[in-house]
């Protein structure tokens, strides 16, 4: 009940400043604006259609390739303006010259040689004023290629009516893991997701770690505490503080994640009706991982969260735990150096040992699930052991509290730590 | 008073160190249950860590503190209300939501926590103030909110660590009247203060510690009987050179308007306060002539100067 009453006062005080309203509402707020800009611009530049001269000295591919580029704008114009400019070898420089200024003078947007012995040579060259038009190139290139395979099958014999049935379909290489539950698809995304979910942690770890160890320090400064503690037990009260600062940062999470899915989901239904398949780029995350992350990200919080408070319990200034803070950062940062390690190895009796250690677990585990698939027991035992070393951490935090409120002054060194935790 | 009622804090020898310091040494006290009970001693005299112990922020190394009977502990925390002498407010937070929070954390329900805050906050001139954050009061204001958040559980002990510390006189005449109506509820009040005649003003009880150790305790009215009319107070006009040759005058206090004439032993009867009176009324112009029960202090200085002072240096440092 006391408890409750303090995580709920942690929560409201922060949930209710200006500073969080802006932070978690105006980020996906700008975030989505960014979004919307830039699918104007990209919209806008697709919507433009491209002049192109083309000098087909082959005198054979103009045709196909006039067919195959008269396509429509989502605006229902035409993507290309396609015209023919005779030409033969000898006139070649003098055309060419003539193009190179229309194209500098932007009467067109670019010109395409395609050499008479395209056949055997398989190049021609497009020259244009913006070379990095890739929408541009790629069509021409692959029109280009399928009419110029086309006709060398032709030329191999190949009739017709077979040709079409060829050419068309692309080809595709799917990767698998293996696991001891069977072989199931994989492009190596759930280790790139795994990165993600773990850098995710890191950040919040950082951002709301200072909260909960300034929500200390401010206590101690302002001599609330000894109120407080005249009130109720210092484990609740550091257990009300941490869940509090935690509730306000899930909080925070859960509006992120929510419009992320809806402009996800959005999206792809958007990009769906326009007729492209981004189905592949959507990564497949198994259920497990999910869960483990979810887990651990919790336990990690919660873990990091009680080493926070306890530096907060010591110090007595900003400043002072800006210094006393580095240890930690440095576990957290190590934790992530030793991400890329285990991923290169997740069963290394090395890989499981540090992903039982409670300080990396909540990171290396998780990474460990991603890429393999470690025994249930081992990750049932780094929870416990997360879980464990948290409400440990609590409990001394609580006795460092208990005694440094009433000693402020000077930051005390180990041994006189040690003795505090005698005291209370 | 009834066998029945345990006292409302008992102390059972208790002792606290810090490393070398000994901060309270073999304290034993009673606070009777209904009492105003006022806890004296110059500044680092142990009066904060003993009250820390009695609300349960520290543990002593030894002994045992009972509240109502039964060992201090968590659950005994919520009989106490406490104003702690360095007082803090979370000053961000709107006056009434704080004194809210504060009841439920004493075990209030929300509902009646809400009522109780906007009664006490009616009580003490305050209620336009409620919706208002705390660093929008002025320091007076926040000391009321501060002894409202120790009374607005109503629980049956009160502890108040100097508490008239950075009041104004309207203000803490307007507490004392409260703290007199609660005495009258049958709370039982104790106060901490280093200020002798604040506590001889409101205290029935009173206890001297003196560098971790008692010196005295027990009702004021015993302390000072036992103690003896032994003062002798003089408002007078003339050379003060004279008090001093007073026959059976062992010291005397100037206070410049007055003077207090301490009377040796064998001097505290009828007869030999008449020779003195004989004696200065030739001699300096007298407009009052008063035999007196010693001041608090006096008794307090007294008993002092025959207690042990080998511990001298732990009362230097000024220790929580």
């Amino acid at each position: 009940m006391k408890l409750l009453t303090i995580i709920k006062r942690e929560f409201l005080s922060r949930v209710r400043t200006k500073g969080f309203f802006f932070f978690t509402f105006g980020i996906p707020v700008i975030a989505a604006g960014f979004l919307f800009f830039e699918y104007r611009i990209v919209l806008a530049s697709q919507n433009v259609s491209a002049n192109i001269a083309v000098v087909d000295l082959s005198q054979q591919f103009y045709p196909a390739l006039a067919q195959a580029l008269d396509t429509k704008l989502e605006n229902g114009e035409a993507a290309f303006h396609v015209h023919q400019v005779a030409a033969t070898a000898a006139t070649l420089p003098a055309v060419e010259a003539q193009l190179r200024r229309q194209v500098l003078a932007k009467q067109e947007d670019g010109y395409l040689i395609i050499p008479a012995d395209v056949l055997t040579s398989r190049t021609a060259q497009y020259h244009a004023r913006n070379a990095a038009a890739v929408a541009v190139r790629e069509s021409l290139q692959a029109h280009l290629r399928e009419a110029v395979t086309r006709a060398r099958m032709a030329a191999a014999g190949i009739p017709a009516s077979q040709i079409a049935g060829i050419v068309s379909g692309g080809f595709r290489l799917n990767q698998l893991k293996v696991t001891q539950a069977g072989d199931s698809a994989d492009n190596g995304e759930t280790a790139a997701v795994a990165i993600g979910l773990v850098f995710v942690l890191y950040l919040f770890l950082l951002l709301y770690g200072v909260v909960v160890m300034k929500a200390v320090t401010e206590e101690k400064t302002t001599r609330i505490s000894e109120v407080l503690l005249a009130a109720v037990d210092p484990f609740s009260l550091m257990l009300g503080k941490i869940l509090g600062v935690v509730a306000t940062a899930l909080a925070q999470l859960a509006v992120w994640a929510a419009t992320l899915l809806l402009v996800g989901v959005y999206g792809v239904a958007m990009a769906r009706a326009a007729g492209a398949d981004f189905s592949r780029y959507v990564p497949h995350l198994p259920a497990w991982l999910l869960v483990c992350f979810v887990i651990f990200f919790l336990l990690g919080f919660l873990l990091y969260a009680s080493l926070y408070a306890a530096i907060g319990a010591v110090v007595s200034s900003d400043q002072e735990a800006q210094q006393t803070q580095m240890p930690l950062t440095m576990v957290l940062v190590a934790a992530i150096y030793l991400s890329f390690l285990v991923m290169a190895s997740p069963s290394s009796t090395l890989s499981v040992a540090l992903s039982l250690f409670p300080f990396f677990a909540p990171v290396l585990m998780v990474v460990r699930v991603a890429v393999s698939h470690p025994p249930l027991w081992q990750v049932l035992l780094a929870m416990a052991l997360c879980l464990a070393t948290f409400l440990g951490c609590t409990q001394v935090t609580a006795k460092i509290y208990r005694v440094g409120i009433l000693m402020t002054g000077k930051r005390p060194n180990l041994p006189e730590l040690l003795r505090w935790l005698k005291y209370a | 008073m009834a066998p029945a009622t345990p006292p409302a804090i008992a102390c059972d020898s208790i002792s606290k160190s810090y490393g070398d310091l000994r901060a309270v040494q073999e304290l034993t006290l009673e606070v009777p249950a209904g009492a105003v009970y006022g806890f004296l001693g110059p500044n680092g005299s142990g009066k904060t860590t003993t009250i820390r112990m009695m609300v349960n922020i520290l543990v002593p190394d030894s002994g045992r503190v009972l509240i109502q009977g039964q060992p201090a502990g968590d659950h005994t925390k919520d009989r106490i209300g406490y104003l702690p002498e360095e007082r803090g407010l979370y000053l961000k937070m709107k006056v009434g939501e704080l004194l809210e929070f504060f009841a439920e954390l004493k075990g209030v329900r929300p509902a009646q926590a809400r009522q109780r805050a906007q009664q006490w906050l009616q009580r003490l001139e305050l209620s336009d103030w409620s919706d208002k954050k705390l660093n929008e009061l002025s320091k007076g204001m926040q000391q009321k909110i501060q002894f409202i958040v120790a009374v607005i559980a109503d629980p049956p002990i009160l502890i108040l660590d100097e508490f008239s510390s950075g009041l104004d006189p309207v203000n803490a005449n307007l507490l004392k009247d409260i703290l007199l109506d609660l005495r009258a509820q049958g709370k039982t009040i104790l106060f901490s203060t280093h200020r002798m005649e604040e506590a001889e003003r409101l205290c029935d009880h009173v206890c001297l510690i003196h560098h971790g150790r008692k010196v005295l305790d027990g009702r004021l009215a015993d302390l000072r009987a036992a103690a003896g009319k032994s003062t002798l107070r003089v408002d007078y006009r003339g050379d003060r050179a004279i008090l001093n040759q007073a026959p059976g005058v062992v010291q005397a206090d100037d206070f410049g308007n007055y003077a207090e004439l301490r009377l040796a032993p064998e001097s505290q009867s009828q007869t030999a306060v008449s020779t003195i009176l004989r004696f200065l009324a030739p001699r300096l112009e007298i407009t009052r002539f008063e035999l007196l029960e010693p001041s608090l202090n006096q008794i307090f200085l007294d008993a002092v100067g025959g207690a042990p002072t080998s511990n001298q240096q732990l009362a230097t440092s000024n220790f929580p």
